[in-house]
């Protein structure tokens, strides 16, 4: 476990300096005060940013400042909306699993074509529906809508759905489960364990790809979050000639990056316990 | 169900492979349409020559349509080209099994007269590392990234989008490296495999043939599929917020046309009927590709399996 933490300490600091490194060589910091990557992460780990245009300052948390921007509570309305839409879409793929392995025939057959249509839907990316979206409704977009999206689009139902069904296809033929059957024990008791490991390491596997789609709807839609940060500084009508804040792209850099790793990881503790169990 | 569905997708395709062949053959350069004085036809209604009409320019809205399909293409198979091959050399350098004693690891080779990096420990744990670094980036921030940093070093915006594509497939390139890596770790300890090694079968040939060529070639087919398609989106993301390219392409021909669709079903002001196909043509042709590849994409791994 140590070398896996090492392994992501590196990781972690070599994808930061790769963008440090690419961002350093635009904007005015490379004419006027060119900064180390050292430098920069410990300003940024201890106080903030004034920005470039020194009109508003940047900060991890949220502060008292009219002026100050805080990526911290930005990536945390984003974190809270792909949260949301995962555990939504996760629902939906247990109940519709659920029915699919024991029900009547009738409920079965209406499952199995809910179930082909989402998984078929799946497969349009996440811009498609944004697109699509911002075509019937315009900017103002139901919550619960934009949480379906972003988590059916890009392959994510296909994927939780296919590797759902197929562990508990494999797991119900267990020769435990099997015996607890024959005996009249509770199957779900044996099960349990197994199956809410598997469901936290998917979930965990899954969120860096629903975090994205979740960005990319917030771009679309200006919703407060990453996304909108990154409109306001690259997207947005007029800012194509403009000098981007790079501060605030490398802030928003940090802390996804860290995000995800801070996942994967989890996702990989995860999957040690999975294996062991195995 | 399903073989209405796959009907419905392999009609689908076709029509884009049609499109796609005609745009091959047809000339790139657009040009109005012009009546007998010699001026442009505007606004032409759908007919049989003209199946989506004319623009306010007097341009063929099919001619624009298959063009920008395979502008798009060109763009994505620039993308594809990177995503192969740093992908392939990362998978490559990540599966193959590293040896911890690099000193005799070294001796075996140079006994042999025969070198090659790949089975270190180190190349190995390098892979690893960059492959990772890769990963932890999502793709949103790293095109966020790319075009801004190349829009001051590539002024041509045609020109730039080609690296913009190029980069975009090397972030993506994890993808199929983890699917290759995890396929040569497991299939090293094959029996064929093994006697293919014994029989003195070269290491580049038991790797390109016998294990990417013969076995992996459907998850490299799918995982290209999903790169075309995925290229294709970003074009069209780019493109909607002005850092696309100024050829024509469904992505500029969406947000120049989005205007006439934008809240179309919630708006009291329904605009012309030729102006809503003509807006609407480009995201059809989105969709029906994003459907069709991705059944090209299971039929490829039903095929090789």
């Amino acid at each position: 476990m140590l070398s896996i933490i090492t392994r992501y300490i590196v990781i972690l600091f070599l994808s930061l300096y790769l963008i440090f490194s690419l961002l350093n060589r635009i904007g005015k910091n490379s004419e006027s005060e060119p900064r180390s990557f050292v430098t920069w992460m410990s300003i940024a780990s201890h106080s903030g940013h004034e920005t470039e245009n020194f009109q508003h300052s940047i900060s991890l948390l949220p502060t008292s400042d009219p002026n100050n921007t805080s990526v911290g509570s930005a990536f945390f309305t984003s974190f809270i909306i792909t949260s949301l839409s995962l555990l939504l879409i996760w629902l939906i793929v247990t109940l519709l699993n659920t029915l699919l392995i024991r029900s009547p025939r009738v409920v079965t057959s209406v499952a199995t074509l809910i179930n082909n249509t989402l998984e078929l839907l799946s497969g349009l990316h996440v811009l498609v529906y944004g697109l699509i979206l911002y075509i019937i409704f315009g900017v103002d977009v139901n919550s619960l809508v934009i949480m379906l999206v972003i988590g059916v689009g890009s392959n994510i139902y296909f994927d939780l759905s296919s590797e759902q069904r197929l562990f508990l296809d494999a797991i119900l033929e267990k020769d435990y489960v099997l015996n607890a059957r024959a005996t009249g024990d509770s199957v779900l008791k044996h099960i349990f364990r197994p199956v809410g490991v598997f469901t936290i390491a998917q979930l965990l596997g899954s969120w860096p790809t629903v975090l994205t789609n979740a960005i990319f709807i917030e771009i679309i839609f200006q919703r407060y979050g990453i996304g909108s940060l990154l409109y306001q500084n690259i997207f947005a009508p007029g800012r194509k000639d403009m000098l981007p804040e790079v501060d605030i792209l490398m802030y928003v850099s940090g802390i996804v990056i860290v995000s995800i790793l801070l996942v994967s990881l989890l996702k990989e503790f995860f999957m040690l316990r999975l294996r062991n169990d195995r | 169900m399903r073989k209405l569905i796959n009907l419905i997708q392999f009609a689908l395709t076709i029509c884009i492979l049609v499109l796609l062949l005609i745009a091959l053959v047809s000339p790139s350069q657009l040009s109005p349409l012009i009546d007998r004085e010699g001026y442009p036809i505007t606004n032409h209604p759908i007919s049989w020559t003209t199946p989506v009409g004319s623009d306010y320019y007097g341009i063929d809205v099919f001619q624009k349509l298959y063009t920008a399909l395979f502008n798009n293409m060109k763009y994505a198979i620039a993308s594809l080209i990177s995503f192969l091959t740093f992908g392939l050399a990362l998978g490559i350098s990540y599966g193959f099994k590293g040896q911890e004693n690099h000193y005799e690891y070294l001796k075996y080779y140079l006994r042999k007269r025969r070198f090659s990096v790949l089975g270190f420990k180190i190349v190995q744990n390098i892979a690893n590392i960059l492959l990772y670094v890769l990963q932890s980036i999502p793709v949103v921030l790293s095109v966020t990234i790319i075009i801004i940093v190349l829009q001051r070093v590539v002024p041509n915006p045609d020109l730039r989008i080609f690296v913009e594509m190029l980069f975009v497939g090397l972030f993506l390139s994890p993808k199929i490296a983890l699917a290759v890596a995890e396929r040569i770790e497991n299939l090293q300890a094959e029996e064929y495999i093994r006697a293919a090694k014994g029989m003195g079968i070269s290491r580049l040939r038991l790797i390109f043939h016998h294990i990417l060529w013969l076995e992996s070639r459907g998850t490299i087919i799918l995982h290209s599929i999903n790169l075309i398609i995925q290229a294709i989106m970003l074009e069209v993301f780019l493109s909607y917020f002005s850092y696309g390219p100024d050829a024509i392409t469904l992505g500029n021909m969406i947000s120049n046309d989005i205007v006439y669709l934008a809240g179309v079903f919630s708006s009291a002001d329904i605009p012309k009927s030729l102006d809503t196909i003509q807006a609407l043509s480009p995201f059809i042709i989105l969709l029906t590709f994003s459907l069709s590849f991705r059944w090209l994409g299971t039929k490829a791994i039903e095929m090789t399996e």
